[in-house]
């Protein structure tokens, strides 16, 4: 028979939307269940470009989602500080390029008005030699360059950060779960709540709910055909590529053949390239990058800069967005714009979507997406996720004093900070130096890359409820730097095993899971320098096999 | 008579120590480390692979027995007939080939203090930092020691804060693995290791603590600790830190002082010094036998007449300079795989940058002038033709050209060079190095 549980709304899909939902239900007082398929944030929000900008390019035709964006990520720099980095972006201006500098400047002006929202700085005009001392890697062909602030989020942490703190206010949280079946009430066709099967222990769990939520991206529709309902997305797939290290100070815009806007932007310890924006048909869980796509995206960052194709690519990363549908138009110039469908309409009473918008945007979709939930439950509380901090993100964080107390490199401090806030204090106290007589070891590196300690993957399965090892990779960016996890995977799979209790055979099973989704992600890339890291990869990971698989 | 070789993993080594013991004048150059300084500590002659698709069978089929190490040897042939060892053992005994060149390769490393511990009659069961088993029939001093089928009783040692190993979870794999193969059931354990102080401090550096333990009073200082591990017919594992350049000294203080076996787990990256210590007593043979070494890499191979004459060396510390030419009269080509740059990538396409030779797969297609990533499949852990890129020889390990003639009468080839087998899936990786390196030594000998 199974388990079963009852909330006032199943919110089915753990991506940024979905989770942002369930936090801002919980901070409402209204029971919830968050359902996801894979691991929290590991489909579109982890292919985003991971930034909370107002969107320059939406300004001409959708300036209201720049606006709700601006707005936005200045809410989400204060309820999670330390998740946020800013990313100051350089546009060169080519002698060739169709918008001479004084239009360009024209519609910098006008952004301007929009960067108070977001805590940025206004434009700045520069001359090609500032630009270049700015940024020496700059194609010297520049005429000038103008400066415009922006900010970059770890989407996939977001999520979780999300996820965990609606979890920590009583919801029920089910990662790597999948709705089998929506459970309708007879006669009135009203969509009751789901049956759900953990796709790791194949147990099965009802989940009775007033309402249903479908959060669930690209996915919309597929989730809403088991309701019998209709949802029209016309899905697009963007592609980045992601470099070994940082290959420019500051983010660079870039031009595509065919005149689309692309930049390359810093990202957490890498730089990323992209993004592709193109109509997707296939198989939204098998998206393979193409020779064509990487080619596309590099032949447009070498016209701005010069020596990128020196710069190793360590991976790619591939989702398609949830954009709604339009026909007749360009992929680039459809509406960013967002919807909740109630899909009572459809003959579904009780089962609602929310589909389209920007990364930047979730929390003000989320709270829209509330408040007709909460209409249609009768519930009066208001919104309060723009001001409750996000955990750990209370207050600023002294990482020196971290480091120094715990005996940590800077290194690893700084990201730990950056993942965890304040929290980071409670991810590190179980390794507490004192008293000092008998101290414990200090937390050691297990990913050199990130870093990664092992204090932090003792904590995110214990206390964060992780499931896999793969999952390792977007809670805390494990395995996805220049080895791919072949310095960090077995030792972190051991780590796990001890503190989830995993038998030999399924750590192994876990290890051949993780290289197969480095493998998928670094393929399409794979050349130059990196061809030697992954002969090493396979050494390492076909060595590392036992006979216990 | 002066020979060359290009590369000095063990293949470039076995090549030059066998052309020097043939009192030929030999140069070998080489651009840096390659994959043999990194390898863990186990010569996988024919290591077999546990996969369970693809790689080298373990287990007899018929009396379910396993197979000795030179049986799957002669499996390995079978199975893929362009495997390297297809053309090393036509018309010859593998046996007798391996011992062979087990004992050579001991002769070089002893004076260092590595020895090549291990038979090919017998399967010998080693276990890795992970505690995954290995049948590693041939090892190296350090894990070597740690045959698990003669241990009483079996004892983790769990150097706390050490980085890049955790001996609970070891234990676990470990305990697994043997039920798994049926050994019969021992006492495992794991047993704490106290660091002194001084020492605790490097934990977090794995190759510092090693090379501290090579001094003796170091080990002085560690000898309480060692001393209270101590118990009758056990075996004490350790993870790979014994010693940076005397692993032979370090494990025979510890075993005295504990009164018991010693021997380090295999190691796997980034806790792999194994491959250092071989790379370092590889270097010292070359220098007893008279070779001499040029640091930089080879820019360009001049032929004439269908002979190689000459190579020229490009020094890394002196970029402006003329080219060193080393003019020859045979030259070994040991430039490895993607680790060592014996193949590349160049402009997008798969390529030997040095004679242009054509490049195989496994299933013997051409693949040089092909993008990296058209080599690629789906599935990580099955055939990857990219993986199994290499050059093809004839008889006498010379490299084809792509009319299937010797690129040049007096050019020989060795290691992961070689194409048409990926070591990393059949676990043949050192095996064919040494076989092949000492092969190409002896051929080019007599030209």
């Amino acid at each position: 028979m199974g388990r079963s549980l009852s909330v006032q709304v199943l919110v089915v899909g753990g991506g940024i939307n979905g989770a942002g939902v369930a936090r801002d239900l919980a901070l409402r007082g209204v029971s919830c269940a968050l359902v996801e398929r894979r691991e929290l944030g590991s489909g579109t929000s982890w292919a985003s470009s991971g930034m909370i900008h107002g969107g320059l390019r939406y300004l001409q035709r959708d300036p209201e989602v720049t606006l709700h964006s601006c707005v936005d990520s200045g809410a989400i720099q204060r309820i999670a500080p330390h998740l946020v980095f800013r990313i100051p972006f350089l546009m060169p201006v080519f002698p060739e390029d169709p918008i001479g500098p004084e239009l360009v400047e024209i519609g910098l002006e006008m952004y301007d008005r929009y960067q108070p929202f977001k805590n940025g700085r206004p434009h700045a005009r520069l001359t090609r030699e500032q630009a270049l001392r700015l940024e020496p890697a700059l194609s010297p062909r520049l005429d000038c360059a103008f400066t415009l602030d922006e900010w970059g989020v770890d989407a996939a942490r977001l999520s979780a950060a999300n996820a965990l703190d609606a979890a920590e206010r009583g919801a029920a949280l089910a990662t790597h779960s999948e709705v089998v079946e929506l459970l309708r009430e007879a006669g009135s066709g009203r969509v009751v709540g789901a049956r759900v099967r953990d796709l790791l222990s194949g147990e099965l769990l009802r989940i009775d709910a007033d309402l249903t939520l479908n959060a669930t991206g690209p996915w919309a529709p597929r989730l809403a055909a088991l309701a019998g309902a209709a949802v029209r997305l016309r899905p697009a797939k963007g592609v980045h590529l992601v470099f070994e290290r940082r290959v420019s100070n500051l983010a660079v815009y870039a031009r595509g053949i065919d005149g689309r806007d692309m930049f390359t932007f810093p990202h957490e310890q890498n730089s990323m390239a992209g993004t592709t924006d193109d109509d997707f048909y296939g198989d939204l869980d098998r998206i393979d990058v193409t020779e064509d796509e990487v080619a596309y995206v590099m032949q447009a960052m070498e016209r701005s800069i010069p020596s990128i194709r020196r710069h190793r690519v360590i991976h790619t990363t591939q989702g398609v967005r949830p954009t709604l549908y339009g026909f007749g138009q360009q992929e680039d110039e459809l509406s960013r714009d967002y919807a909740v469908i109630d899909h009572a309409r459809d003959g579904a009473p009780g089962f609602f979507t929310i589909a389209g918008g920007k990364l930047a945007a979730y929390r003000l979709m989320a709270e829209d997406a509330c408040d007709r939930l909460c209409a249609a439950l009768g519930v009066r509380e208001p919104c309060r996720t723009a001001s409750t901090p996000l955990p750990g993100g209370d207050a600023p964080l002294d990482v020196r004093a971290l480091a120094r107390r715990f005996r940590i490199p800077l290194a690893a401090g700084v990201r730990l900070g950056f993942r965890h806030g304040t929290r980071a204090v409670r991810v590190l106290a179980p390794c507490d130096p004192q008293p000092p007589a008998g101290a414990p070891p200090a937390p050691r590196a297990v990913c050199a890359c990130e870093p990664v300690l092992d204090a932090e993957l003792a904590h995110v399965a214990r206390a964060e409820g992780l499931r896999t090892l793969g999952d390792c990779a977007f809670r805390v960016r494990l395995g996805v730097g220049a080895c791919q996890g072949a310095g960090c995977a077995a030792q972190a799979a051991g780590l796990l095993a001890d503190v989830l209790d995993w038998p030999p055979e399924r750590s192994a099973a876990e290890l051949a899971a993780f290289a197969a989704d480095r493998w998928r992600a670094a393929a399409p890339v794979l050349g130059g320098r990196h061809l030697a890291a992954f002969e090493i990869h396979r050494h390492v990971f076909l060595g590392a096999r036992g006979f216990t698989l | 008579m002066r020979a060359v070789v290009v590369g000095g993993g063990l293949a470039g080594c076995a090549a030059a120590l066998e052309l020097a013991a043939r009192s030929a004048e030999v140069a070998l150059v080489r651009a840096g480390p390659g994959a043999t300084a990194l390898s863990w500590g186990t010569l996988d002659v024919a290591a077999g692979s546990p996969l369970r698709r693809g790689g080298l069978p373990l287990v007899d089929p018929a009396s379910e027995q396993p197979l000795a190490p030179g049986r799957r040897l002669v499996a390995a042939t079978h199975a893929n007939p362009a495997h390297p060892y297809t053309v090393l053992m036509r018309g010859r005994s593998p046996e007798s080939e391996v011992k062979e060149a087990a004992a050579a390769l001991d002769a070089w490393l002893a004076p260092a203090g590595l020895r090549v511990l291990g038979s090919v009659e017998q399967t010998r069961w080693l276990a890795d930092l992970r505690g995954a088993l290995r049948a590693a029939d041939l090892a190296f001093t350090g894990a070597g020691e740690g045959d698990l089928a003669s241990a009483e009783e079996i004892a983790l040692v769990d150097v706390p804060g050490l980085a890049g190993f955790d001996a609970r979870p070891a234990l676990r794999m470990l305990a697994a693995e043997l039920a798994a193969i049926g050994l019969p059931a021992r006492p495992l354990r794991v047993v704490p290791l106290a660091l002194p102080d001084a020492l605790a401090a490097l934990a977090g550096e794995p190759a510092r603590l090693a090379r501290r333990l090579d001094e003796s009073e170091a080990r002085q200082a560690l000898r309480a600790a060692i001393e209270r591990l101590a118990a009758p017919g056990r075996l004490l594992l350790f993870p790979p830190v014994l010693g940076l350049e005397r692993v032979d000294r370090v494990i025979a203080w510890a075993s005295d002082t504990a009164g018991c076996r010693v021997a380090e787990l295999v190691g796997a990256p980034p806790l792999a010094l194994a491959g250092h210590r071989l790379d370092r007593a590889l270097q010292a043979a070359l220098a007893r036998a008279g070779v001499e070494a040029f640091a930089g890499r080879v820019s360009a191979i001049e032929l004439e007449a269908g002979r190689a004459v000459a190579v020229r060396i490009q020094d890394p510390a002196r970029e402006a300079g003329e080219p060193e030419r080393l003019a020859l009269d045979a030259l070994v080509l040991a430039t490895g795989r993607f680790v060592g740059g014996g193949v590349v990538e160049r402009d997008g396409r798969l390529a030997e940058p040095l004679l242009e030779l054509p490049l195989y797969d496994l299933a013997g297609q051409r693949v040089d002038g092909i993008r990296p990533h058209r080599l690629v499949r789906r599935d990580y852990e099955g055939e990857q033709p990219l993986f199994a890129a290499g050059v093809r020889t004839d008889a006498r390990l010379r490299p084809l050209a792509a009319d299937g003639a010797p690129r040049a009468a007096n050019a020989f080839a060795a290691g992961d060079l070689l194409g048409s087998f990926d070591p990393a899936r059949d676990r043949t990786g050192l095996g064919v190095a040494l076989l092949s390196g000492r092969r190409a030594g002896i051929e080019a000998a007599g030209c």
